[in-house]
């Protein structure tokens, strides 16, 4: 593992690290997306907007995760500044939003369709605001910032057989490191911990974290019995399965190695809520890739890094995510949107030590500034999880 | 590269890093396992003969209950093998909202427990 524990940040008055500084677009709801999406468009790449499907028609716990996840994304430490783009009558509050980022020391805006007058002047107003902002944050330089301030967000998509061998070990590996140098790491996807809960509960380094992990795999269990049906099909999914997969448990087993081997389980958190343990955090997210990595970047963690075995193409509006393989076939298939071959590791030329070195190296320059095949290509999904009905 | 990796001493499966075509020996931890069948690349296949109802083991940890006999050799998937975890199919009880409901579009989970209510501090 290389020596080098710094990378080149920007350090926020919360106390966070930022590795990226974008202009944040936030539209409060659907109806003001298209808006948003077309300022953040004129200030691309620093301009980045997070297009969602809510922010109104919700009752209770949805209608306050939208708010809190978008508010989460608001205060973000890769974030340097915000425009809120609301509608006018929506329930999302865009005061609210904007005095989260404020709160975090960031310049926050706001542009309301309905009281600027429809959607040219809306956009034109709301490119005038994020210009300033983008001009203002490109005159902010880099500082040399210790990797103990990053949090890595730890992702499996699309897995086979390679996942479980290859790639997901090399990244618990890098997991492992970071924490040993004072980081932090998230693991979420409930439903692929499901079979191998016991092996993370034996390593909580407090017993209220093993209860609460054994507490939340049983509810999503609990509620996937609770249609009726067999959960193999969706999870694994027919992919999972034609890459040889043959059951949750197995494909839990070769997933959870990317939190590690001997990190301990330090805390358990709800979707999109702060992540302040130092070693592994657990959170309650979905299986669904982007609406885990949405809830895991709104936790706090700064950089993904997201194995696959099939190939997927998942990024994320602010956070940078690294894809890493270790299926050979898959890295020359989908080479645009692969950053880190890993295959040598089943090939036997490389080792999982020497690998997780490099993937290592790979998480210290992208937090420095080098932009990951996602970004290149513009991937920047976002969806907030949801559990009940549009009213 | 070996043509079949076992990742425990505790499995009973070993995983196939190349097609393996049916009659094809390989070397396992001193022995020599003859396939039974084609094992397709990133497959299993039993190094042991698995008793109908015993645990499949991979990573030293059960991954379901083989379903019927397996011999060694045979290629071990989703045909001889059943998971026992979030099996709602298999409850004893009337499911509480049947498939058909559910495509119907019954809400999945509307209960006070949940992703969002469950009281994590």
């Amino acid at each position: 593992m290389t020596s080098e524990t710094r990378f080149l940040g920007y350090p926020r008055p919360d106390g966070r690290v930022g590795v990226r500084n974008h202009v944040l677009v936030v539209p409060t709801v659907i109806c003001s997306a298209v808006v948003a999406e077309r300022i953040a468009a004129a200030i691309a790449p620093t301009g980045s907007a997070l297009p969602h499907l809510a922010g109104c028609g919700q009752l209770g716990p949805d209608m306050h995760l939208t708010h809190d996840t978008l508010a989460a994304y608001c205060r973000h430490p890769n974030v340097g500044a915000v425009v809120v783009v609301a509608l006018g009558c929506e329930q999302v509050v865009a005061q609210q939003l904007a005095e989260a980022a404020r709160a975090a020391g960031k310049p926050a805006d706001i542009v309301a369709i309905q009281s600027e007058g429809g959607t040219v002047r809306a956009t034109a107003r709301g490119i005038t605001i994020a210009k300033g902002f983008a001009s203002d944050l490109a005159r902010v330089d880099r500082e040399w910032c210790d990797a103990s301030s990053l949090i890595l967000s730890v992702k499996c998509g699309g897995s086979d057989y390679t996942s479980g061998i290859a790639s997901n070990p090399v990244l618990g590996r890098v997991a492992d490191h970071l924490v040993d140098l004072g980081g932090a790491a998230v693991l979420g996807e409930i439903a692929e911990i499901m079979g191998a809960e016991h092996l993370l509960a034996e390593r909580a380094s407090r017993p209220e974290a093993a209860a609460r992990l054994l507490r939340v795999v049983s509810r999503v269990e609990a509620e996937a019995m609770a249609l009726g049906l067999d959960i193999r099909g969706t999870q694994p999914s027919p992919g999972n399965i034609r890459g040889g997969l043959t059951t949750i448990e197995e494909k839990s087993l070769g997933a959870t190695h990317k939190g590690g081997e001997r990190t301990p389980l330090a805390d358990v958190v709800a979707y999109a809520a702060p992540i302040t343990a130092k070693g592994l955090t657990v959170m309650d997210t979905p299986g669904l890739d982007v609406e885990s990595v949405t809830g895991m970047v709104g936790g706090g963690a700064q950089v993904v890094v997201f194995t696959t075995g099939l190939g997927t193409p998942t990024g994320n509006p602010i956070a940078p995510v690294i894809k890493i393989t270790g299926n050979a076939r898959t890295a020359e298939a989908m080479k645009d949107n692969i950053d880190l071959d890993v295959s040598g590791v089943i090939g036997d030329t490389e080792s999982l030590d020497e690998a997780a070195g490099r993937l290592f190296e790979q998480v210290l320059s992208v937090a420095s500034g080098t932009f990951t095949a996602a970004e290149r290509l513009g991937h920047n999904e976002f969806a907030i999880h949801r559990r009940n009905p549009t009213i | 590269m070996k043509p079949a990796l076992v990742i425990s001493a505790r499995d009973n499966v070993a995983t196939a890093l190349e097609t393996l075509e049916r009659g094809r020996a390989i070397a396992i931890d001193g022995a020599t396992i003859t396939t039974i069948e084609s094992i397709p690349r990133g497959h299993k296949i039993a190094i042991r003969a698995i008793a109908a109802g015993e645990a499949v083991v991979k990573f030293g940890s059960p991954i379901g209950k083989a379903s019927v006999e397996i011999a060694p050799g045979a290629h071990v998937h989703t045909h001889n093998v059943e998971s026992g975890r979030g099996r709602g199919d298999l409850q004893a009880t009337a499911p509480r909202r049947s498939a058909k409901g559910a495509e119907a579009g019954e809400p999945a989970n509307a209960g006070d427990e949940g992703r969002l209510a469950e009281p994590l501090e």
